[in-house]
């Protein structure tokens, strides 16, 4: 346990020095690799913040640093998505966004769940998110969760399901299939 | 060229004869729940899962004076609400300060806004009644529909067997894995609620207010063509929208097949040459991808390849 905490702690301090855009392309890749590797640290400090982070171009995380936390995530598609290497083609331009489907489910939800976790600041600086290169293709973040307000506002399942039909809507977050 | 599916002509028939001559037993019920859904009184929490994800909600719901309204409350992580008054649909976001208001387009409400109701599922669905169980303490009966193809979702619905307040909902995918689950720890059935139970708890000046305008659309109007019918789904309401006043308008057309839906979103931007993306949030699918100077999303609670083949079928209409 003592052992994990100290992973914890290091961790933090490199995902802060990743934030202040201290750290060298190479450690970039390092601490991602770390990160994911670290179970329980993920869930705390997952890539999502950290994506999230980069797309919403947050607390003085620069441009720079967005784009180089993009292109090591990007030529790392395969650590991200452990659980679902497609072989099918259409997907690939999947692996093409934030590396992977599981990032792109998590950024989707960045953008889907302001209130996701507590401690993601979400829609209201998605939507202030400049449109920088880094957040080019994710820049219809916020639409996208206009538009599932949008859909969900119209899903006859809510016929059926009543009271229920907002509950998407509400529903924090989850993770991608 | 136009082909009519077969299937069409069917749900044609199917549409022409009267629902009791071919609702079975489960159809019924259906019946029973939607009917019961919208017109009870009833306040409760319940509990909603999606892939791995667990929230608790608080939810109250009654009809007044013919419209329907009811507020949704998150009880885990950041405060999030939703409360509806009839076709207004407000989101409130008291962390960012935000509210999204939606109002749907058409005055019609459920049933009316379905072209065929629910008389057309059992073309795509095999509907049967199932067992007996106990729901939040209260005895219910179990329907379950089963897709006949692979461009739908499963679903599990249990209903209280005396008023038909669906208790518990599972979307089911093709491996027989729980996509979504809603389940009620404790409801109470009938009024009167509490005090303000259906009014906003986070409304004042402070936010930011996103109304979003739409404006329903006549298919001539819109510019662009489907050339891909997935079987059973009918378009239900074409609209324009416009998010902000300073935001371009884009093309919202809805989808269903009186259980699932698919929403179709148009917009214009998007750099040329952007690849296809699928993207799966939760039991949704977004599908998303440019056609020259627009770009298209399409999201549905269906599987992937119901969203990609019609996306993949949508073309510019020619002047």
């Amino acid at each position: 346990m003592r052992h994990r905490t100290n992973d914890g702690e290091d961790m933090k301090t490199r995902i802060s020095a990743l934030m202040d855009g201290e750290l060298e392309d190479h450690e970039i890749a390092e601490t991602l690799r770390a990160l994911r590797r670290g179970g329980e640290l993920r869930n705390q400090w997952c890539d999502c913040q950290l994506i999230g982070a980069a797309l919403r171009g947050e607390q003085g995380l620069d441009i720079d640093v967005a784009a180089r936390v993009m292109s090591a995530l990007e030529s790392e598609p395969t650590v991200m998505a452990p659980a679902r290497r497609s072989s099918v083609d259409w997907q690939r331009p999947v692996l093409a966004l934030a590396a992977s489907a599981a990032g792109v489910a998590v950024v989707a939800w960045l953008a889907l769940a302001p209130g996701g976790d507590a401690a993601n600041s979400g829609a209201a600086s998605l939507a202030r998110a400049k449109p920088t290169t880094v957040v080019a293709q994710a820049q219809s973040t916020p639409r996208l969760q206009e538009y599932l307000v949008a859909h969900q506002a119209y899903a006859p399942a809510g016929a059926m399901v009543g009271g229920a039909r907002n509950i998407r809507t509400v529903a924090a977050s989850g993770e991608g299939r | 060229m136009v082909v009519v599916h077969p299937s069409r002509l069917l749900l044609l028939a199917a549409l022409l004869l009267p629902l009791p001559v071919l609702a079975d037993d489960g159809l019924a019920l259906l019946q029973h729940i939607a009917q019961g859904s919208r017109q009870l009184t009833y306040s409760g929490t319940f509990v909603y899962r999606s892939g791995g994800k667990v929230d608790t909600s608080r939810i109250a719901h009654s009809l007044i004076d013919g419209m329907e309204m009811e507020r949704i409350e998150a009880l885990d992580g950041s405060p999030r609400e939703v409360v509806r008054a009839g076709g207004e649909v407000k989101c409130f976001f008291p962390e960012e300060k935000l509210v999204i208001i939606e109002n749907r387009a058409s005055g019609r409400g459920f049933p009316a806004m379905l072209p065929a109701g629910l008389g057309s599922l059992p073309e795509h669905y095999a509907i049967r009644s199932g067992g007996q169980g106990r729901v939040a303490g209260l005895k219910s009966r179990a329907v379950l529909l089963e897709p006949r193809d692979d461009l739908r979702y499963g679903h599990e619905f249990w209903m209280d067997a005396v008023s038909g307040l669906l208790l518990k909902a599972n979307l089911v995918g093709a491996r027989g894995e729980t996509l979504e689950s809603f389940v009620f720890t404790q409801v109470k059935i009938g009024g009167p609620l509490e005090h303000g139970a259906l009014k906003p708890r986070f409304d004042n000046e402070q936010v930011r207010v996103q109304q979003v305008r739409t404006t329903e659309l006549k298919p001539d109007d819109m510019g662009w063509i489907f050339r891909t019918q997935l079987p059973g789904f009918r378009k239900v309401v074409s609209m324009k929208r416009q998010a902000a006043p300073e935001k371009q308008e884009s093309l919202h057309v809805v989808f269903s097949d009186g259980l699932a839906s698919i929403s179709v979103f148009i917009e214009p931007g998007g750099a040329g040459g952007e690849a296809e993306t699928v993207a799966t949030v939760g039991p949704v699918n977004v599908y998303r991808r440019q056609l020259g100077e627009h770009r298209v999303v399409v999201m549905g609670e269906v599987p992937a390849l119901a969203v990609r083949r019609l996306g993949d079928g949508i073309e510019r209409r020619r002047k």
